[in-house]
């Protein structure tokens, strides 16, 4: 029993990074219908931009959280204006799109090795303290990132699934052409989505960050589980990758606390496949 | 000089892996981002039949052969039925669970520590390494003169239609999974194959060599070549490897300090000119060696001499019916003198 509520526990806690880049991811995919490997850079850059508003102004890890955050959004839009959006103008296909987001997310990558140099960063963690709950341990800090990010996924879950702008999104996403002759602007919408989708790569990179820390491949090492998550919680659906991210998540800590961590990612992988097989030749 | 030949190798198992990824992606539509697993099964097979079982390299070879050919039918049943972009996190997948089990089974691969030294097949003193240049160009230019013949062949034409409509060729009775199984294990085995080769050159093997950079490199020397084209993975490689790796690395004079920069700049570089060709250009330097109209076209012969396909049948049996029945009806009268028989067929293909 007590083996249960650990791995439920540290597994929520742990989840909470790819909680929310699952969720952002796959508001992307759901609305433009390509794998965004780009996205898994969205993480890094999030988690740098609070290292250079928190190391590097000093700034109080909280307050660095939401700019850093919008900052990450910003990047996100540019690079849908000037990279994603011509190039579907252009006739780019979905498969192509995959591996020219591929391409962006080198340049990202290497772009920022090149500017900042490979070194591990650490944040500058805010002064914690240690509660135990139910017999498990966990910090302050862990608590108040598990609270921000319930917070920001029950907004997204509202503004998806309970508001005027889901309703467009949702449209769009399920046929562009009569969402465009009832009138809603294509452009704008995916400008919204690319930035939330942004904030939330962001948020999930300063999570990630402030727990571990932060090097020029963290995006790319996310990136990956994010893609099976969003994929496996079905198309689109924000509530699936919520799910989803959160049975990763315990499933990880369990597989951690009987054997070694890297088993756990390997049976996580094995199992991504085994569901993709099961599902056939149905669309991912 | 021997780093220049240790360079030109690596090129030539980058070329390799370039022409098998071509059948796979260019001919088939499989996308397969696991080209690091495969090439990584096959070195590390043969690093620890070498240096664990200490086999032979003519022995260890046999038989990562025939492991790589079980990996490669496992990889492809599970993958092949899916569509592209479930195809595409299938393998990603699939070669990070090869990353990940080299570093665990430590027992087999001696995870981080590393695994060596890898033996040549033939030891002949200072001239080994020209030798076993000499031995891979030979491989590769084999594997390229079997690309540039598929293309002619009537097999090439059946992948190509495969690709671009895979229900239409089930309906002319081609059993395309099976055609698509064998070409996708055949290129997968290839690549375990140029990894055990590969082996040898590195002589020491340690788990940061079984990165997705090498899978990216080879999917982006491949598509800015020209990824339908038979040239385009030789152009596409010679471009990004032969210029950066080759050209850039070894002769061009650069500072000690800037030297560390060169490799993430080189893979920033990269990423750039997959976007601009991704974007301004998207098949490639070279466009597709046989167009598309031009593979139907080849079909539809096919369908006109060919017996026993499906469409030829029904169209044989309505024309029976209908003689039966009325013996002045314009189908069978036409018959006869065989143009609507022609006009059939085109429009068949054209509805398709």
């Amino acid at each position: 029993m007590s083996f249960i509520i650990d791995a439920v526990f540290i597994g929520v806690l742990q989840a909470s990074p790819l909680i929310l880049a699952a969720m952002g991811f796959t508001l992307i995919y759901y609305l433009n219908g390509f794998i965004n490997f780009g996205y898994g850079e969205g993480i890094t850059y999030g988690a740098y931009f609070a290292s250079l508003l928190n190391v590097s102004l000093g700034l109080s890890f909280y307050i660095s959280i939401i700019p850093a955050a919008i900052m990450t959004g910003a990047v996100s839009v540019l690079t849908y204006l000037y990279v994603f959006r011509p190039a579907i103008q252009r006739g780019v296909k979905p498969s192509e799109l995959i591996i020219l987001s591929v391409g962006l997310s080198f340049v990202l990558r290497y772009g920022l090795i090149l500017m900042v140099g490979a070194e591990n960063v650490f944040l500058d963690e805010p002064p914690i303290a240690f509660f135990t709950f139910a017999g498990t341990g966990a910090t302050s800090l862990q608590f108040i990132a598990l609270i921000l990010v319930f917070t920001f996924a029950f907004n997204l879950y509202w503004l998806i699934y309970k508001t005027g702008f889901g309703e467009k999104v949702r449209g769009l996403a399920d046929n562009p052409e009569l969402a465009q002759v009832s009138g809603i602007d294509p452009h704008r919408i995916s400008i919204y989505v690319w930035f939330i989708a942004g904030c939330a790569a962001g948020l999930a990179g300063i999570f990630q960050g402030v727990f571990a820390l932060v090097n020029p491949l963290m995006g790319w090492n996310l990136i990956l589980i994010t893609v099976m998550v969003s994929i496996i919680g079905g198309v689109g659906s924000v509530r699936g990758a919520l799910i989803a991210a959160i049975v990763a998540g315990i499933l990880t800590s369990a597989i951690t606390l009987i054997t070694k961590p890297l088993y756990a990612e390997v049976a996580l992988l094995m199992a991504f496949i085994l569901i993709l097989w099961q599902r056939g030749p149905r669309v991912a | 000089m021997a780093y220049l030949i240790f360079s030109l190798s690596l090129l030539l198992i980058y070329l390799g892996l370039a022409l098998a990824l071509h059948i796979q992606f260019g001919l088939l539509g499989v996308a397969n981002f696991g080209v690091v697993g495969f090439w990584g099964v096959g070195m590390y097979a043969m690093g620890v039949f070498q240096v664990q079982l200490d086999l032979s390299f003519v022995d260890a070879f046999v038989i990562v052969a025939v492991l790589s050919a079980a990996v490669s039918w496992l990889m492809g049943w599970l993958v092949l039925r899916l569509d592209p972009q479930a195809t595409l996190c299938a393998t990603i997948a699939f070669a990070a669970i090869v990353a990940l089990l080299i570093v665990t089974e430590k027992w087999m691969t001696m995870g981080v520590v590393g695994l060596g030294t890898i033996r040549y097949p033939i030891r002949i003193g200072d001239g080994t390494e020209y030798l076993y240049f000499a031995f891979l160009l030979a491989l590769v230019v084999g594997m390229q003169v079997l690309v540039l013949r598929l293309h002619k062949s009537p097999t090439g034409r059946l992948l190509q239609a495969i690709r671009d409509n895979e229900e239409l060729c089930a309906s002319l009775g081609k059993d395309t999974f099976r055609i698509k199984m064998f070409w996708f294990v055949a290129a997968s085995v290839a690549m375990c194959l140029l990894g055990a080769l590969s082996a040898p050159l590195n002589q020491f093997l340690t788990p940061n060599m079984i990165v997705p950079s090498v899978t990216f490199a080879v999917w982006i020397a491949l598509v800015l070549g020209g990824k339908e084209h038979s040239l385009g993975a030789m152009v596409g490689v010679f471009v990004t490897f032969g210029i950066f790796d080759i050209l850039i690395e070894t002769y061009a004079p650069v500072s000690p300090e800037f030297a560390v920069v060169v490799p993430n700049l080189k893979l920033f570089l990269y990423g750039l000119l997959l976007m601009a060709v991704l974007v301004f250009r998207p098949t490639g330097f070279l466009a597709p060696t046989t167009p598309p109209e031009q593979v139907w076209d080849s079909l539809r012969t096919t369908m006109k001499t060919g017996s026993g396909t499906a469409l030829t049948i029904a169209q044989k049996g309505i024309k029976a019916l209908d003689g039966a029945v009325n013996p002045k009806s314009p189908i069978s009268k036409k018959d006869a003198s065989n143009p609507a028989a022609d006009k059939a067929d085109k429009d068949g293909g054209a509805a398709s």
